[in-house]
């Protein structure tokens, strides 16, 4: 295995704290200890410093992309098939701005993805330099939390968060902007945090046990109760729970688009998609349901907005603030 | 029940609001939620789907969607990762295919982009090796991401593509059917390229499927292919999704198909 030049390696091996990396290798010692296996990517200037501390670093596979959409769109769609954060790079200027149409649509499905792009110089930021773009600025609504590192010491707390903040919570992607001298040219200790602690960003954990008993006395009363069966069901792994609560109570589950994989096609209290191209009976039923159990689901359709008096469950508490 | 809480009350109030992650909540529910039966309610439900039988495919000479991804889903046996574009296939996808395990469906459903059926495709393979992953795209959105073939021959990413070509963009052509007074106006594409040779100029194997009892041979040839394959279905172009609830309507404004008088 080949050794890094800056003496990542030597690092990770526990040898003396006087040992300096380049920002680069710092990059990659990060995703290591992230347990990064696999990432999307295709280079260019700005980023460049970080292919090549990439070479040194053969645990993590870079796949090669032909265009910039696909190393996000790669790196979402294994964020979905295995449940890990995705990751992705692309350089500065247009591999950044190629890269926003697969953020964004990570960000409508909640899918945790960590993106590191290559940025212009620090010097240079700010004077329309070749292939400069303000990719944080640009990102800033369709990313759930984003960083422009702007010294070499700061890469790994940056990467850090970026990861915990992808995956915790509700997921989505998180964008990581690196200078290229902050990159190539700049030195620093690897120091990986061992805790993150990011005041104000406190992802909910046990739900409110008054908020819970609510909804199982509505759930203990209704007569004609349906599960909205969403995304969060799979994104949170409450698959068994899911079925769990369907068979206790003998509830029909109408799954949306992005949860349909959330409870088995077969089972006989699936009634399949419901919804604008969703089967009948399912949306019917909806319709005739007293109680709707909407799970980890954005209710995003137009069709069961109560606005445009729809969806008569939904009636009995109309909207409004 | 959302983990975020700006979910809540965000497009429908909620009468019971419950904040945090779908699994935590519903570990805290289980124990207070009592057994039910709820027969009558489940009969009524039976009863809507007689009425309304899902599921259905209309015998006819040409070559339906529908079935070629009923045929795919009975030959993988609902255990493939199924990645879909956007539009009229990604729809009969949800309908048609069949789901076993959790994350085996993936498609952009928020966003909608056309083209992600390729890339995430290929970034599904890369995660879970040990499936069978279909990319399924229309001739639309593939034809955005398809450069992306170098990237599976590249890495040898064992992904089988199949590609519901029918000419059109066919989501808005059945909007411009339905909504536009059938004016067809930039939804055909009369210059597509020739999938299967588009495919061996990658040096993929490609298939081209044109009648229904070439369907179940290809895909079977497809999966014995080791490496990435490519099927290109000529499909039906004027055949429209149903059932269909019009954007904004009821669903008492549901357009469904009559029921066929043969079914395949």
């Amino acid at each position: 295995m080949p050794v890094p030049s800056g003496g990542g390696f030597f690092v990770s091996l526990g040898y003396g704290d006087d040992m300096e990396i380049t920002g680069a290798e710092i990059v990659c010692e990060s995703l290591l200890k992230e347990g990064v296996e696999v990432m999307f990517g295709l280079p260019g200037g700005a980023v460049l410093p970080l292919y090549g501390a990439l070479s040194g670093y053969p645990n993590i596979r870079h796949v090669l992309v032909r265009h910039e959409q696909a190393a996000v769109m790669a790196a979402d769609g294994y964020a979905r098939a295995t449940g890990r954060v995705g990751v992705c790079t692309a350089t500065s200027g247009p591999g950044a701005t190629n890269l926003v149409t697969g953020i964004a649509g990570a960000m409508m499905d909640s899918i945790p993805v960590v993106v590191i792009t290559g940025q212009v110089p620090r010097a240079a930021i700010g004077r329309d330099a070749f292939q400069e773009t303000d990719v944080t600025g640009i990102t800033l609504p369709i990313t759930k939390h984003s960083y422009l590192v702007m010294q070499a010491s700061e890469i790994a707390q940056a990467i850090r968060e970026a990861f915990h903040i992808a995956r915790t919570g509700r997921p989505g992607p998180v964008l990581v902007d690196i200078p290229k001298d902050v990159l190539l040219d700049e030195r620093a200790e690897f120091v990986w945090p061992e805790q993150v602690n990011l005041p104000g960003y406190n992802p909910p954990g046990e739900a409110d046990p008054e908020q819970i008993a609510r909804a199982a006395e509505l759930i203990n009363q209704s007569e004609r109760p349906v599960i909205f069966a969403g995304h969060g069901v799979l994104i949170s792994h409450a698959y068994e729970e899911l079925a769990q609560l369907a068979e206790k109570a003998q509830i029909p589950v109408a799954p949306t688009l992005l949860g349909i994989s959330s409870f088995p096609t077969s089972h006989y209290l699936n009634m399949g998609m419901s919804g604008m191209h969703g089967w009948a009976h399912s949306s019917l039923a909806i319709d005739e349901a007293d109680l709707l159990i909407s799970l980890g689901n954005a209710v995003r359709r137009p069709d069961y907005r109560q606005d445009q008096g729809l969806c008569p469950p939904c009636q009995d508490s109309p909207r409004g603030r | 029940m959302d983990v975020d809480p700006s979910e809540i009350d965000k497009n429908v109030r909620a009468t019971a609001p419950v904040v945090g992650s779908v699994k935590q909540v519903l570990r805290q529910l289980l124990p207070l939620v009592e057994s039910n039966v709820h027969m009558d309610w489940l009969r009524r439900v039976d009863a809507l789907r007689s009425e309304h039988p899902p599921m259905l495919i209309r015998q006819t000479d040409g070559l339906l969607p529908q079935y070629v991804l009923r045929a795919l889903t009975e030959a993988t046996q609902g255990q493939a990762i199924v990645v879909t574009g956007v539009g009229q296939h990604q729809m009969w996808a949800a309908q048609f295919c069949s789901f076993t395990e959790p994350n085996t469906l993936i498609t952009s459903g928020g966003l909608g982009s056309m083209g992600y059926e390729v890339p995430g495709a290929l970034g599904a393979k890369m995660g879970r090796p040990d499936k069978t992953v279909w990319s399924i795209a229309g001739d639309g959105g593939f034809q955005m991401t398809m450069c992306d073939l170098a990237t599976a021959v590249e890495n040898n990413i064992d992904v089988k593509f199949a590609i519901f070509n029918n000419g059109t963009l066919g989501m808005v052509h059945q909007w411009q059917d339905l909504f536009y007074k059938k004016d067809y106006f930039a939804t055909v594409y009369s210059g597509n390229p020739d999938f299967v040779k588009l495919a061996e100029a990658y040096g993929i194997p490609g298939i081209r499927v044109t009648e229904k009892d070439q369907v179940a041979g290809a895909i079977q040839q497809a999966m014995e292919t080791p490496g990435p394959a490519v099927i290109d279905f000529v499909v039906t172009r004027e055949e429209n999704v149903y059932p269909m609830i019009p954007a904004g309507e009821s669903v008492n404004e549901m357009m469904e198909e009559p029921i066929p008088e043969s079914i395949e």
